[in-house]
């Protein structure tokens, strides 16, 4: 069996008091799409703050290419973020006076190495060429989430991590949006971790994680209680 | 909590930042005002015995009589001269009253000089005279008597007359004496006139200027607490954009918005102000306890009075309402634009240029944060520019960095806690001058005129000029004791011209004077705010008479204690006959000054011809005294007499020897006769003796002279006077056509001194010729010249005895001479010389200070100015950090996203760092440059506005590249501090929290376990 790109062993997340992730577990395979579902408030998002090297754990250990991240420095943590890890936001977080290739191109200008002819390249694929000079608040918000994909693979990384990458999405162009990001993984052999709360997407995934309090709860999902999420479209 | 509480009361670390940058600069300024009036408090106790509230002021007999105010004594004045001298005839109504209660000084009664019946009035004359006095009216013949002793109201060369004497010779103006109580704290200068004891009103009429000065820091830190207010309260706006857009969509009317955060706005501008009360009041007094810990000069006791109170509730409501005011500013668009346009930032739309333009501003233009930081940025450094430009200012008028100005130093009293209390033989800059160092021997002269604080020093004004480098531009130097040369600057800051006459009063004895300003001087720095007055015109009225307050130096001066046996008493000259016979007892005497200020016994150890006497001398301080020691001559010939160095020769002659005195001429016309006497070694006249000449015997007589026919053809021929076994020879040359000339002999003793010492001039005159002789005889040389007609009968000898005035300040040697119709028949050397001794007594009896005399002044009233001063510029960079970081906060705060989109997609935070540090350089380096244009325009502006003239020194805006560098340094350090201080936090922080909406739970604030704004 390969080595997992990401593990995150008994990961906890306790602020004010309040436990928000309660000894998660996680393995994510190389070239593996997880998706990781729950209802609002169910630490979704602090599971992804915490895998991407966004925020560190009160407390577990997370492997990230076979390096224990918790015991790196943030200057590590950063190299991390910079060549490993690619993100997805839900709400895009592009820099508004840069322009589309500024935005996508930060993973490399942070890195010092520059390729233009792969951002080209990924601008083609994602089609969204010809847009590059164009200010995010320009952009519709399937463009703006195609230049977020192109962002968050500028640097070839080993693993996407993407926080509801279709929640401020029309249908069309959520499906389009995950059509392109699964097209982009299998590309460039890239893992893929989607949190989210829409059970449609999990019949594109290989594992589907499920998590309720903080936990991660078995396999057998509860999938009607999630459907029955006010927020399930 | 609902939502208005919520506003109001929920602050961020953002909003207790605010309030400590408020909490500062409120310290600032209420610890400088409480300082200041603490200083006015003591300023009136220290000088309490100087109250005094009645004012003079001179009307021109042009502009017509004063109107008659019941409150008031109106003094006619005279100008008039008498025998060729310009004097002025002072008119003493007879209600006067005697003294003037409201015009003296605890020590000193304002007291008018009294007319003594049967005479016209009192002049300068040591006993009663008849003067003839031409005014302008008539001419008028006065019968007057001596100055009343210890009345020093008038110059003693003045004429105190009568009202109806005065008007005879011709009123040319009034002095106007009003009476009207005054006060004697902050407000009490006089408006107009000048208070007749103006030493307590100088200095409160000074820190009213500084208060004035005060208000326009004030200004400026209020404009500090505008930006910062405006700036935060914009950022807690932006904040909750989207509230208030939920808020103004459920109804809530956009002015109650509005106003919830315009009273946010001035709570914390009132927490702020209430801690800064606080801080500034603890700071002070801490200030002045280390100060006093550390043995500096501080007297103050740091209180809160009704006034200073006054003045703080003003600051502080100042403060208050432009809080208010910012909070308004920042709210109004979230409080009028429509809901639905709230929460919606600009964003950046269209496409990038790619034009060379677009790639410049491309480089040129801050990454992250925003071209707009400049303003504000330079607003808060303008406010530091001026602070640091103004105390670099001050610190010309009262630093150690002013000390170059005008000497190196000072000598005063030893021990005297402040020049004033200081008093120094002006004779001693005399003794420093010849030793090679420059020196002054100044008072310090405190007026007001016309509510205008300025500072006059009585001193010699060539001495002046030497030491301080003053060059005299318009006019001449002054000459008489009622007139003056005024500094430009102070010229320009009281209006007055060369030409004009000014009124000046007494500085801490009441009186009155005038001088005409007869020149106007450039000097450095402070010191052409000066009004330059003669010592004897000061004197009265400051010190008393022959003393001064200090010397002021520029030279080297030994260190005191050097010379660890120096006293106050040396030695400063050695004097006794020239002559002795053989057997003879005589006496060498020295003379001892005590340049100390204490009494001081000295042994004086004489040495002559191998033996040694000792004498003990005690000397007043100041004072001189003479000691003599008795030696008996037992060796023939010359020998020298000394003591400290100083030496006086005596010549040892046989008793029974005979002299031809050496009155005889060396040429004589053929057939004249002379009168020849002869002489014992002690002078007395022989009787009986032989003298012969050219085969010519005759007897000198009775009265031991011979009359001695010279012999028809010229030729050289030699007298012989004989007496027993003694013979003594002259020769002499008949030529034809040789004058007859008295004969003189000048002798000065000693025949060297110190600059201190003075001599006596012996002038001996003698007609040797057998006719009586009238001649026009004149001695000159330093200090002396004079004329008298003489008539000499034949044989005739005088001799007459006196003391040159002063006029050998410097070492070397001055020659005397008696003239007889202008040929000179006699000269006489005296020398001078430099003496370390006398210096180096001087120096240790005075305590030498660094620094311009007005720095030690104000030290004495303010404790220690340099504390006010070093306050002033930490809590101005303090509150220039706080302010500077309160406008980056807002800066960074609205551009965190963008922070933490870098940081999350693998910027480090020393890259993200990096970025915001060139993006300061590009905002503070511009914002500095405008800052230090607009601080140089301030001040500027401020100096064209006399606002920059305390205690009557304009200071000059002092902008040298050294000063302007450090300050755009200084800035930069300054605002990369503050732009630091305000990065920080969003460094630490998880990236996460920088990401802005979405469904993300921590910010920044989390990470430090504050509420948030977000």
């Amino acid at each position: 069996m390969t080595d997992p790109v990401l593990a995150g062993t008994d990961l906890r997340v306790t602020r004010r008091g309040t436990t928000i992730l309660d000894g998660v577990s996680i393995t994510v395979p190389p070239d593996a799409a997880t998706l990781v579902q729950g209802p609002s408030g169910a630490g979704k998002s602090t599971l992804f703050n915490v895998l991407g090297l966004l925020e560190p754990p009160s407390s577990g250990r997370l492997e990230i290419d076979g390096r224990d991240a918790s015991a790196l420095s943030e200057r590590q943590r950063a190299g991390l973020r910079r060549t490993t890890l690619g993100f997805v936001f839900q709400d895009f977080q592009l820099i508004g006076d840069l322009t589309a290739r500024e935005n996508a191109s930060l993973p490399q200008e942070h890195a010092g190495d520059r390729d233009p002819e792969w951002l080209e390249t990924l601008f083609e694929r994602l089609g969204i060429d010809g847009l590059e000079d164009q200010y995010p608040a320009t952009l519709s918000g399937g463009e703006k989430q195609r230049v977020a994909i192109a962002r968050a693979l500028a640097n070839r990384p080993e693993i996407i991590l993407a926080d509801e990458p279709t929640g401020q999405l029309d249908p069309d162009t959520a499906e389009s949006v995950l059509d392109l990001l699964f097209s982009m993984k299998a590309s460039t052999e890239t893992a893929l971790v989607v949190i989210s709360h829409d059970p449609q997407l999990a019949k594109r995934f290989d594992e589907r994680l499920f998590i309720r309090d903080g936990t991660l709860v078995a396999d057998a999902p509860d999938r009607r209680a999630a459907e029955r999420s006010p927020e399930t479209r | 909590m609902g939502y208005r509480n919520a506003i109001l009361f929920r602050w961020s670390r953002r909003d207790r930042l605010t309030v400590v940058v408020v909490a500062v600069t409120a310290a600032f300024l209420i610890g400088t005002i409480l300082l200041l009036f603490t200083a006015v408090t003591y300023s009136e106790t220290f000088a309490e015995p100087l109250a005094s509230s009645e004012t003079v002021t001179y009307h021109e007999a042009g502009d017509g009589p004063p109107p008659a105010e019941a409150n008031a004594t109106v003094l006619r004045v005279a100008r008039a001269s008498v025998n060729g001298s310009t004097v002025r005839v002072i008119g003493i109504p007879p209600d006067a009253p005697r003294v003037l209660i409201e015009g003296s000084a605890q020590w000193q009664e304002g007291r008018l000089p009294t007319i003594p019946a049967g005479v016209d009035g009192r002049a300068p004359v040591s006993r009663q005279r008849n003067r003839t006095v031409r005014g302008t009216n008539e001419t008028v013949r006065l019968t007057v008597v001596p100055q009343e002793r210890g009345i020093e109201f008038l110059p003693e060369q003045w004429y105190a007359t009568n009202v109806s004497t005065a008007e005879r010779v011709g009123v040319t103006g009034y002095f106007v004496i009003d009476h009207t109580p005054g006060g004697t704290g902050l407000g009490s200068v006089p408006a107009i006139g000048s208070p007749l004891v103006s030493a307590l009103l100088y200095v409160i009429g000074g820190l009213e200027q500084v208060l004035w000065a005060l208000s326009v820091a004030a200004a400026a830190g209020g404009l500090l607490v505008l930006i910062v207010v405006y700036s935060v309260t914009r950022m807690s706006v932006r904040d909750r954009l989207d509230a208030i857009r939920v808020i103004r969509s459920t109804g809530a009317p956009g002015w109650r918005v509005g106003l919830l955060f315009t009273v946010r706005a001035g709570l914390l501008v009132t927490a702020g102000v209430a801690l800064g009360y606080a801080v500034g009041l603890i700071t002070i007094k801490a200030l002045v306890n280390v100060a006093i810990y550390v043995g500096l000069p501080i007297a103050l006791d740091v209180s809160v009075t009704g006034q200073s109170a006054t003045v703080v509730a003003a600051v502080a409501g100042l403060f208050v309402l432009l809080g208010l005011a910012a909070g308004a500013l920042a709210a109004y668009s979230a409080s009028t634009g429509p809901p639905s346009s709230l929460g919606r930032g600009r964003a950046r739309g269209g496409q990038s240029s790619k034009t060379a333009l677009a790639r410049a501003r491309a480089v040129v233009a801050p990454t992250l944060l925003s071209w707009r930081s400049v303003v504000p940025t330079a607003a808060t450094l303008t406010v530091f520019g001026v602070t640091f430009l103004l105390v670099v200012s001050l610190a010309g008028l009262a630093s150690p960095l002013g000390g170059g100005a005008g000497g190196a130093g000072t000598i005063t009293e030893a021990g005297a806690p402040h020049p004033l209390n200081s008093r120094l033989d002006p004779d001693y800059a005399r003794v420093l001058r010849a030793n090679g160092t420059q020196a002054s021997a100044e008072i310090i002269y405190a007026q007001v005129s016309d509510g205008q604080p300025y500072m006059a020093r009585g001193a010699e004004y060539d001495a002046f000029a030497n030491v301080t480098g003053a060059t005299l531009v318009e006019g001449e130097r002054p000459d008489a004791y009622d007139e003056a040369v005024i500094g430009s600057d102070l010229a320009q800051t009281l209006d007055v011209s060369v030409g004009e006459t000014m009124t000046l009063s007494g500085s801490v004895k009441p009186g009155v004077r005038r001088v005409t300003v007869v020149g106007r001087f450039d000097a450095e720095r402070t010191l052409d705010d000066l009004l330059v007055i003669p010592l004897e015109t000061a004197s009265g009225l400051a010190t008393g008479r022959g003393q001064v307050h200090m010397i002021r130096v520029d030279g080297p001066v030994p260190t005191p204690g050097s010379r660890a046996n120096e006293t106050g008493a040396v030695v400063t000259g050695l004097s006794g006959p020239r002559q002795v016979t053989r057997g003879e007892s005589f006496n060498v005497t020295a003379t001892v000054r005590n340049v100390g200020s204490e009494r001081e016994t000295r042994d004086v150890t004489v040495r002559y011809g191998g033996e040694r006497r000792t004498t003990s001398v005690a000397v007043p301080p100041g004072g001189e005294r003479r000691t003599s020691v008795a030696f008996t001559a037992s060796e023939l010939g010359r020998a020298n007499a000394t003591a400290d160095g100083y030496r006086h020769a005596v010549t040892v002659v046989s008793p029974d020897a005979i002299t031809i005195p050496e009155q005889l001429p060396s040429r004589a016309p053929p057939g004249a006769s002379l009168y020849v006497p002869v002489l014992t070694a002690t002078g007395e006249r022989v009787p009986n003796a032989t003298v012969s000449m050219n085969g010519l015997e005759l007897e000198t007589g009775s009265k031991g002279v011979a009359i001695v026919p010279m012999p028809r053809s010229p030729g050289n021929y030699t007298i012989t006077a004989a007496a027993g076994e003694q013979t003594a020879t002259r020769e002499i040359a008949v030529v034809r056509g040789a004058e007859k000339q008295l004969y003189a002999q000048l002798s000065i003793t000693p025949e060297s001194g110190s600059v201190l010492t003075t001599p006596t001039l012996g002038v001996g005159l003698a007609n040797p010729w057998d006719e009586p002789m009238t001649r026009e005889i004149r001695v000159v040389g330093p200090g002396v010249s004079r004329n008298r007609t003489v008539y000499m009968p034949p044989g005739n000898v005088t001799e007459t005895r006196f003391s040159p005035g002063s006029g050998r300040g410097q070492p070397g040697t001055y020659t005397y001479r008696v003239t007889a119709n202008g040929t000179t028949l006699a000269t006489a050397d005296y020398r001078v010389t430099g003496d370390e001794r006398l210096v180096s007594a001087v120096a240790s009896n005075g305590a030498y200070a660094s620094g311009t005399p007005i720095e030690r002044s104000i030290e004495g009233v303010f404790g220690n100015v340099q504390l006010i001063l070093g306050v002033l510029i930490a809590l101005s960079a303090l509150s220039t950090v706080g302010s500077t970081t309160a406008t980056f906060a807002q800066a960074v705060h609205a551009r965190r996203q963008a922070i933490g989109i870098h940081r999350s997609t693998g910027a480090t935070q020393w890259r993200v760092l990096r970025t915001i540090l060139g993006d300061i350089a590009r905002i503070a380096i511009p914002a500095t440059t405008l800052a230090l244009a607009l601080s140089v325009v301030t001040l500027q502006f401020m100096e064209s506005a006399g606002w920059l003239v305390f205690f009557g020194f304009r200071l000059a805006a002092r902008m040298p590249p050294r000063v302007l560098a450090g300050i755009f340094l200084g800035g930069v350090a300054l605002a990369t501090l503050g732009a630091l201080v305000a990065t920080l936090p969003y460094l630490a922080a998880a990236p996460v929290s920088l990401l802005g909406s979405g469904d993300r739970t921590r910010t920044p604030e989390d990470d430090a376990g504050a509420p948030s704004d977000d």
